[in-house]
């Protein structure tokens, strides 16, 4: 095969041509469903699924109106609920794992390297060998029906893997940073917030993206440890629209699950250079 | 006041201190939670629909019941199961239970369940049951289950095309001859516009029907009860039948989930006979299709042989065995299952009531829709021509029905004879069976 360099213009015009179209292509395929969800949001329910072009004849926002009122609470309910706890759980693992990677990364304590080997193990925990246990320990505590099993733990700083991935970045900066604040008489707090905090600014914002993306989108430990219609959280409550064993408004299913998306969706939109940033950054020398 | 320091004060003390102060004024705690303690919690799957009804149910109980305070969980049916074997594993079950067919062996075996049987029938009242239904909620000759609705395998069939094609409505006696008939002339006075049938050769409950009428059935004591030659018969009858067009060939037919109404041919209008499982057919088809559905019973081998359908109940009502209040659950239990008010909230959101005392309440009232009348009718029809039910499925019937399937669509696609097929799912289905 020919370098594309070697190629006179036009034939390599038309090669780009090509490349971009079996790209496009690609696109429509991985979009389809989405297309055809949203699409579907808008057609009557005898539509849905007889039709197969995925574009509605009218965009009539019944649905949606009739979608966010069919539950009692309404949405608003459920979207004050899903984003208190995802706030909350942010608030947890950046206070928590913030402290506990320093504490790895730089103070020297007994027992660290078995500690971090727990901690890393508890990574390749599956969530549900945990499950019973953590259940039974909440429910004895009290805590079921509530949304302390869901946020409290973010406080101990449960989420390894946040460890982990800040633990990567705090080595990376230079020793040289805390010596010269210990000379200027810094104490190990000080250090902690005037040097270190500052600087973990990526991986900080990566852990309040993917903090939120994952709790928000957390179905089962709402599930269980939330019983009750009014603290229910948007993912359960869409769970509740479509079922095997009745009548299922799918139009409404469909007008809702594209709002459901909206939040991750404009977290992503928002943040995602500073994803790639935050992942890519980590563990390289700065 | 103070109160002395044990260890689970002291263990909430320790972890809560730091932690939960600015929480609590942001955490919300549901109040329903705090009474939950000391009232009957009743625990429910279904559709949001159903889900209401039911948790209206709970509040009419309370408000009529003074001393009793019903407190509902509902949850859509995929996540219910998941919920419950963590309730119950946690020891935080709910004191009433709706629980399925399936389920209801397996944690009635393992302990799990109360029998029922001390409540009656001064408590509940069982008289009201067609007795064939109140079997399928015991074990080992104890009731552990109260039914609550019942539905049946039925014959739908699209009223609005056979009365275009000019052709006659399914008798309730008809034969698996008469269906073929139809089906192909569905077929052939369309102009090849439709097929006739859907495709059930890989669906168990299909199958059962057709195994029943000839007096076999699926399973007994843990074993496939039917012949190699019956098998046989069942897929040469679909397959000369795609040959013709009276039934959907096997690329459409892979694409329909049996059971599963947006994906049926039914509602897709690409055949216009296929089976609906009762309590589907308003919510489920009905509503899908702008065309009419009617249902009746499925054929027989014989113009006076058995009909092969059975009632089952839909769902049972179940009462844990570490329950509390066990004589309030068991009060509420009957309410549900016998009361007028509870038979007019539910109608027939679940198919008709299981107890006669409930359909009764409903055929008295003038209010019935077309839909509610043809399930009601049919549902009578049913119990009248129904026969023993069958034995509880085993636990791996799921493997088999899936075996079932795939053998089916071999067949369907030509990848293998039916003289090769059988054998093989016969040697398969027995193994998953026997656990090997």
């Amino acid at each position: 095969m020919t370098t594309l360099q070697h190629l006179p213009a036009d034939r390599r015009r038309g090669r780009r041509w090509l490349t971009h179209l079996a790209l496009i292509a690609g696109t429509l395929v991985m979009v389809y469903p989405l297309l055809w969800m949203v699409g579907g949001s808008f057609k009557s329910e005898q539509d849905i699924f007889s039709q197969l072009n995925p574009f509605p004849s009218s965009l009539d926002p019944r649905n949606y109106i009739a979608g966010w009122t069919a539950t009692d609470p309404t949405f608003t309910r459920f979207y004050i609920n899903s984003l208190l706890i995802a706030v909350l759980a942010v608030a947890g693992n950046v206070i928590a794992c913030t402290l506990t990677a320093y504490a790895f990364a730089r103070l020297e304590f007994r027992g660290k390297k078995v500690f971090f080997g727990i901690m890393l193990g508890s990574i390749m925990l599956p969530a549900h060998a945990l499950l019973i246990p953590q259940y039974v320990l909440f429910f004895h505590l009290g805590w079921v029906n509530t949304y302390l099993p869901l946020v409290v733990p973010k406080f101990l700083a449960t989420d390894a893997f946040f460890i982990f991935l800040m633990v990567q970045f705090i080595r990376t900066i230079p020793r040289t940073l805390d010596e010269a604040a210990m000379i200027d008489g810094c104490g190990k707090v000080r250090i902690f917030s005037r040097i270190i905090l500052p600087l973990t600014g990526p991986v900080l914002i990566t852990t309040m993206i993917f903090t939120f993306i994952w709790t928000y989108n957390d179905f089962f430990a709402q599930l269980i440890y939330l019983s009750y219609p009014s603290s229910e959280t948007v993912p359960v409550a869409l769970r509740r629209f479509v079922d095997a064993t009745g009548d299922s408004s799918y139009g409404q299913l469909l007008a809702m699950s594209v709002l459901s998306l909206m939040p991750t969706f404009i977290v992503f939109l928002l943040a995602q250079r500073r994803i790639v940033e935050g992942i890519a950054t980590t563990g390289l020398k700065g | 006041m103070t109160t002395p320091l044990n260890r689970r004060r002291f263990l909430q003390a320790g972890l809560a201190a730091g932690v939960l102060a600015p929480l609590l004024s942001a955490c919300n705690l549901d109040p329903a939670a705090k009474e939950a303690k000391n009232s009957v919690r009743f625990s429910s799957y279904g559709d949001p629909t159903k889900l209401g009804l039911r948790s209206k149910l709970a509040d009419q109980y309370t408000s009529s019941h003074p001393d009793v305070k019903m407190v509902f969980e509902g949850t859509a049916t995929a996540e219910y199961w998941d919920k419950l074997a963590t309730q119950m594993a946690g020891g935080n079950a709910p004191d009433v239970i709706n629980i399925d067919i399936a389920r209801i062996g397996q944690y009635g075996a393992a302990g799990a369940l109360q029998s029922l049987q001390k409540y009656i029938p001064d408590t509940i009242d069982t008289k009201p049951f067609d007795k064939n239904l109140l079997s399928q909620g015991q074990l080992k000759g104890e009731q552990f289950g109260i039914p609550v609705a019942m539905g049946a395998y039925s014959m739908g069939y699209d009223v609005t095309v056979l009365d275009k094609l000019g052709l006659e409505h399914p008798k309730e006696t008809w034969t698996w001859s008469d269906f073929a008939t139809l089906a192909n002339e569905i077929r052939q006075k369309s102009g090849k516009k439709i097929y006739g049938a859907e495709d059930p050769s890989g669906d168990t409950a299909s199958l059962q029907i057709f195994l029943r009428g000839k007096g076999e059935d699926l399973y007994k004591d843990g074993a496939l009860a039917f012949t190699e030659a019956s098998l046989t018969e069942w897929f040469e009858y679909w397959a000369a039948l795609r040959a013709t067009g009276g039934t959907i060939p096997a690329d459409i037919a892979a694409q329909a989930k049996y059971g599963d109404w947006p994906t049926s041919p039914l509602v897709k209008k690409q055949a216009a006979l296929a089976h609906i499982h009762t309590p589907n057919l308003k919510g489920g088809f009905q509503d899908l299709t702008k065309n009419t559905i009617d249902i009746t019973l499925p054929p027989r081998n014989t113009k006076d042989g058995k009909c092969g359908t059975f009632p089952a109940p839909s769902s049972y009502l179940s009462l844990n065995a570490k329950s509390q209040r066990a004589d309030d659950a068991a009060g509420f239990i009957n309410w549900f299952a016998n009361g007028e008010e509870a038979a007019k909230t539910l109608r027939l959101i679940s198919g008709p009531p299981a107890s006669a005392a409930g359909r009764d309440v409903l055929l008295k009232g003038s209010d019935l829709s077309a839909s509610e009348k043809q399930v009601l009718a049919y549902t009578d029809l049913a119990l009248k021509n129904a026969f023993a039910p069958p034995q509880a499925s085993p636990a791996a019937s799921t493997a088999v029905g899936d075996l079932l399937l795939k053998t089916s669509q071999d067949i369907a696609f030509g990848k293998i004879s039916i003289k090769q097929g059988v054998p093989k799912f016969i040697a398969g289905a027995t193994k998953t069976l026997d656990g090997k």
